[in-house]
């Protein structure tokens, strides 16, 4: 008979029921507005970006890098060091950003595929984390972003996106690390996600003059000190402050003298932020450069004409006070620089 | 219905979830925006809020300024991203609202990034110019216009230092102008190096104040950007929207529930239903399979199509009509059609069911084996949505036994179990509708009264047994005699009658003549019975109508007059015409004779006592009328009865038996103080005057006991006197007045008066118990009556038993009462009474 049908027809009828009745009662019991949180995190705590505390610090210590997923920096480490991500194999990230060597590599301008020369110095991936954009130019917003330029530069890596992920995916431990830490699998953004995540972690903390800030008064020689009291008189300070001394804004190249003059050709590279904006004002306009480690990362300025570090100080101190440093005050600010090597994985660098 | 209802709910249900769902999205985006919007407006008080404390030298880094910067600008972006798929930024202004806003935004980042770089710059030459004045101060001592400077250079430093807190007026700017003008003046004078270290100070003076103009102009700018605004007007916007949404939200949430509630509390009901109903549906199964196995057991059941053609039927059909069910199947219902209904039958029963309507009826069906089987059969049409008959039922059950007994019980009624022939009610029907036939048509017909002589001889000589053969042989004779058309019928003992029909006024004597002289010498021929030859003769007495009699009743009377005559004078066949000529006196005499009787006290009543068969007691007797006529000595019943109801003596000779009767019972109850009861014959003729009331004041004046008198009643009066007998009956019965069926079984049996009377007794006819012995048939006959008196609680009498093996017979099937030979005959009042004293202490019957 249909009537045993009927039944287990009924039961459905009524499980479904019951089942609609009760995700209507649970849906009624939830306020509105809650899930918005879930959905879009707002991720700052904006009462502490605003809060007084160490306002008046010019410098402030380097922070220890943030909570990371280690097995994410453990492949964001193995891709920076991985040359695929270049079109001939030749090039990895750290071909130029030597971390035993002070996150560069100590040429004027870093080589490409094919012996290629670039324009500008590469900076330090150290403490890259606290740049606030990047590239001299400012042309990225964040790490992610910045990580598409040298790949696809083709005087750098010379590569593509396709051709990254397309090496990439052929290596099965390569697709096993990304399948177990993406649900995407390998994509230009997860690529870019794991280095930049392995260069979040590149802070290098507790650098004597770290030290010295958190009040230990023996951590730096007086001379040292004097080193940074000249650096504050001189108002070195007011370009290089923050935690990574600089690397949060804009400033122009030559305030109180023509830089360029002394250059016997002008590049597009020297024209700094202008080349994105297009602004007359920005003209010559770069980023300024961190001072973290900065002895460790020779040569100096944007077309790494300053071999050494007095030598940067001395261009520093002509070409945007005006004046000429005595060489006495530029060997203690020298000393003074030097305090600002910090640690890595609890080593000094 | 429900279909729809669920097809309803269930679209009701898709729509409002995507609606609410599409609702709670916009609302999720609405409610992100909003909050995302909060953010950005505080966010932007902090920017400025930075900017001026960066400005006035209350914060010396750009971390914050930097943190907030970005996470304004993601929060824009998201901004940007959601309101891509977010309708309410498109309807409206809103997306204008936001691209001002993001265009104000950008504008501001760009505003701080110009204002980062010169309050860098600023706070430089404010870091680096005190030393230089002060080196300017160091440089300028013990020179003339030394003092001057120093209070300008003092003054330089002061204006300096206020940089760094105060906004750039434009009184500050000429003041600072005018103190470096005041030393670039005084150092004309000086030395080169003194000059030098003094315009190196101005210099850096006169920069920080340019530098601090364009740093208070950019923060003027950033500070006064009116994206606060937008922010709160977007903000506005959005909530409108939220409220808007909320409350639609709110409602559609309400009307969901109420319609989830709904929606359940109706499949709960449909539920509770359908359970309901399965149980009864499962109940009605049980029930029906129940039904269906009781039905199969009792009844034959088919299913046929419209044309007749069996499509289905049970294990009984199959049975009864001895066919395999595969013969049936398939097969029009004709195939066991027998030959006992005729064409009209069958068209009136097709019209009936072809009408839609349930057919009725009984139906001979014949076998495989040929032979038939009777059933009453049920047709009901199964119609389809027309109102046409699809298929129909047929349930049928077998009465086969019945009609059998029917049939029996038919012949019984009408024909002499013994030979054969009709009977005397057959006879008497036969010659009613004869006459009457006769009389319209105006023909004639003759009756022959037929006695056989020596007949007692022959059972006396040869026993019962043999007088049976020989009764047959002369039935079987006679019926040589005639033709087809002429009705030989037996109407008792060694009666027979026969009617001869179909003859012309003028042939009617000879033809009967020829008739009676075949009759005479078949019946001289000699007769083997058994082993012996057996001579017998016979006397006819011949009546015709209309000559001899206007109707059928003085026709019979006539008829056996002259038989009755023909025996007297040994002459083998009489007509009663001749009778009449010669002898007109004969009935006139015997009429005359019996008014007589009465009082010359010719008549008496004997007594035939009845005992009860089970325990032997005498419990009742039957009173019977004896006439001995002086000159013709004891004259049947059978003859003086009829000639007293023809001339209406009966009512006298009635009412002078019930007073014998009650004086009798009255005497018998004052000496022996216990009641008696005593049956008495009651004639039709006797209805027609008032013998109910006579009957009634006979007994009041004996002040008789309940249950003294029994009447015996022949069916013929109750079929006969209907309505008005049944009256005067009832209320006799309700004086205390016992009834009782006299012949039971030899008259119509129409059982319908037992259904509409109540009798206390039933008298089985000494015809059957006479056969019984012989006869399989009247055995069983007398059993069912028997059953059915018992089961009807009648007393039941058998009478006319003559023989033990009889008496043995009728006590085992459960035969109350019994009277006959074999146990007294009737007896005269005074005999009757002795007996009575003898039986009036209980004693075993023991004749």
């Amino acid at each position: 008979m249909t009537v045993s049908g009927n039944r287990w027809y009924l039961m459905l009828m009524i499980v479904v029921g019951v089942g609609l009745l009760a995700g209507v009662l649970v849906w009624l019991s939830t306020p509105f507005i809650q899930s918005a949180d879930v959905v879009y995190p707002i991720p700052v705590n904006n009462q502490s970006l605003l809060s007084p505390l160490h306002d008046n610090d010019p410098v402030l210590v380097v922070p220890s890098p943030a909570r990371l997923d280690p097995r994410k920096v453990s492949l964001g480490r193995q891709l920076f060091n991985d040359r695929q991500l270049s079109h001939d194999n030749t090039i990895a990230c750290v071909s130029c950003h030597d971390l035993s060597e002070g996150g560069v590599t100590h040429t004027r301008y870093s080589y490409g595929i094919h012996h290629q020369v670039g324009t500008i110095n590469a900076p330090t991936v150290f403490n890259s984390a606290l740049n606030f954009r990047y590239f001299w130019d400012g042309r990225a917003p964040t790490l992610e972003d910045q990580i598409n330029g040298p790949i696809q530069n083709p005087i750098e890596m010379g590569s593509s996106w396709s051709e990254v992920v397309g090496k990439l995916n052929q290596r099965s431990d390569r697709v096993k690390q990304f399948a177990a830490l993406y649900d995407a699998g390998i994509t230009p953004s997860t690529i870019r996600d794991a280095i930049a995540t392995f260069e979040r972690s590149l802070n290098t903390p507790n650098s004597r003059f770290d030290q010295y800030l958190k009040g230990d008064q023996n951590a730096i020689s007086a001379d040292e000190k004097e080193g940074y009291r000249l650096f504050r008189n001189y108002g070195c300070i007011s370009c290089h402050q923050g935690a990574n001394l600089g690397g949060n804004f804009y400033e122009k190249l030559g305030i109180s003298a023509d830089y360029f003059s002394h250059k016997r050709t002008v590049v597009p590279s020297d024209y700094g932020r202008f080349n994105i904006t297009h602004i007359e004002e920005n003209r010559f306009e770069f980023k300024v450069p961190g001072l973290r480690n900065v002895a460790l990362t020779a040569p100096y300025l944007h077309d790494g004409s300053a071999e050494t570090l007095p030598e940067a100080i001395k261009i520093m101190a002509k070409y945007q006070l005006g004046i000429t440093m005595p060489d006495h005050e530029v060997h203690l600010i020298d000393e003074f620089l030097h305090t600002l090597t910090g640690q890595y994985q609890g080593n000094p660098l | 219905m429900r279909k729809f209802l669920f097809a309803a709910f269930g679209i009701l249900a898709i729509a409002l979830i995507i609606l609410v769902g599409s609702v709670s999205r916009y609302e999720r985006q609405n409610s992100f925006m909003i909050r995302n919007l909060d953010v950005i407006e505080q966010l932007d008080g902090g920017l400025n809020l930075l900017v001026l404390k960066l400005r006035y030298n209350l914060l010396s880094n750009y971390d914050q300024l930097v943190q907030v910067e970005a996470v304004i600008s993601m929060l824009t972006r998201q901004l940007d991203h959601e309101s891509h798929d977010f309708p309410y930024s498109r309807e409206g202004g809103d997306n204008a609202l936001q691209r001002q806003l993001e265009y104000q935004l950008q504008s501001k980042i760009d505003s701080i990034e110009a204002f980062k770089s010169h309050n860098a710059v600023l706070k430089n030459f404010l870091l680096y110019a005190p030393s230089r004045i002060e080196q300017a101060l160091d440089g300028i001592q013990g020179q003339p216009q030394s003092e001057a400077q120093r209070r300008l250079l003092t003054q330089l430093l002061v204006e300096m230092t206020a940089i760094r807190s105060h906004e750039m007026t434009l009184q500050a700017v000429r003041q600072v102008g005018d103190t470096v003008n005041g030393l670039v003046n005084l150092c004309q004078q000086d030395s080169p190096n003194e000059r030098s270290l003094i315009l190196t100070a101005t210099d850096i003076s006169s920069r920080a104040v340019e530098y601090a103009i364009q740093v208070d102009q950019l923060s003027e700018k950033i500070v006064k950007n009116d994206s606060a605004t937008l922010i709160s007007r977007m903000s506005e916007a959005y909530e409108r929207h939220y409220d808007h949404d909320h409350s639609r939200a709110l409602f559609l949430r309400n009307l969901f529930f109420i319609l989830s509630v709904g929606f359940l509390g109706v499949i709960i009901h449909l539920g509770i239903r359908t359970q309901k109903k399965n149980r009864e549906l499962e109940a009605s199964i049980a029930e029906l399979t129940q039904l269906k196995l009781a039905i199969n057991e009792h009844a034959i059941v088919s299913a046929t199509d419209v044309q007749g053609n069996i499509i289905d039927l049970n294990e009984k059909f199959a049975e009864i009509s001895g066919y395999r069910r595969d013969e049936l199947l398939g097969h029009n219902h004709r195939l066991i059609k027998s030959d006992e209904h005729g064409a009209d039958f069958f068209r009136a029963m097709w019209r009936t069911i072809a009408h839609g309507k349930v057919w009725h009826g009984e139906i001979k069906n014949r076998k495989k084996s040929g032979g038939h089987y009777w059933t009453s059969a049920t047709i009901v049409p199964f119609l389809n949505k027309k109102g046409k008959p699809e298929k129909y039922l047929s349930i049928r059950t077998d009465i086969t036994a019945i009609k059998d007994s029917q049939i029996q019980i038919d012949r019984l009624a009408y024909y002499d179990i013994l030979t054969e022939l009709p009977n005397r009610h057959f006879f008497i029907e036969q010659l009613d509708r004869e006459t009457r036939t006769a009389k319209r048509h105006k023909t004639v017909l003759s009756l022959l009264f037929l006695d056989l002589d020596f007949f007692k001889e022959v059972n006396d000589t040869y026993g019962h047994d043999q007088g049976d053969l020989l009764l047959k042989e002369v039935a079987l004779r006679l019926t040589q005699c005639v033709r087809a058309v002429d009705l030989v019928s037996r109407l008792g003992g060694d009666e027979f009658t026969v009617i001869l029909t179909d003859v012309t006024q003028a042939s009617i004597i000879p033809s009967t003549q020829r008739v009676c002289r075949y009759i005479i010498n078949a019946l001289s021929q000699p007769f083997q019975i058994g082993i012996h030859e057996v001579n017998i003769s016979c006397s006819i007495g011949v009546a015709l109508f209309p000559a001899n009699g206007p109707d059928s009743a003085s026709l019979i009377r006539n008829a056996d007059r002259a038989m009755y005559v023909a025996k007297k004078q040994r002459s083998h066949h009489v007509f009663y015409s001749t009778l009449e000529d010669q002898d007109q006196g004969c009935g006139f005499d015997l009429s005359n004779a019996l008014r007589h009787a009465i009082t010359n006290h010719e008549l008496s009543v004997h007594y035939q006592p009845i005992y009860d068969l089970q325990s032997g007691q005498l419990t009742k007797a039957e009173a019977l009328l004896r006439w001995n006529n002086p000159s013709q000595g004891y004259v049947s019943p059978e003859v003086f009865i009829p000639i007293a109801e023809e001339y209406g003596l009966i009512h006298d000779i009635g009412h002078w038996v019930i007073l014998q009767v009650v004086a009798f019972l009255t005497q018998w109850y004052q000496s022996h103080s216990t009641p008696m009861n005593i049956a008495l014959n009651v004639s039709a003729i006797q209805f027609e005057s008032d013998i109910g009331q006579k009957l009634r004041d006979v007994l009041l004046a004996a002040n008789l006991p309940h249950g003294c008198i029994t009447l015996e009643i022949t069916e013929g009066i109750l079929l006969r006197h209907s309505e008005k007998v049944l009256q005067v009956l009832k209320a006799l019965r309700q004086e205390g007045i016992d009834l009782s069926i006299d012949d039971f079984g030899t008259g119509y049996s129409a059982l319908s008066y037992l259904r509409s009377f109540e009798f206390d007794c039933l008298k089985i006819d000494r015809s059957f118990v006479k056969d019984m012995q012989q006869s399989e048939k009247s055995a069983t006959i007398i059993e069912s009556i028997i059953q059915m008196a018992q089961r009807l609680g009648i007393q039941i009498i058998a009478e006319g038993i003559e023989t033990r093996e009889q008496y043995e017979a009728l006590r085992g099937f459960g035969c109350d009462l019994g009277q006959g030979y074999y146990f007294s005959p009737a007896l005269p009042a005074n005999e009757f009474e002795n007996l009575l004293k003898a039986h009036a202490s209980p004693m075993k019957l023991s004749p």
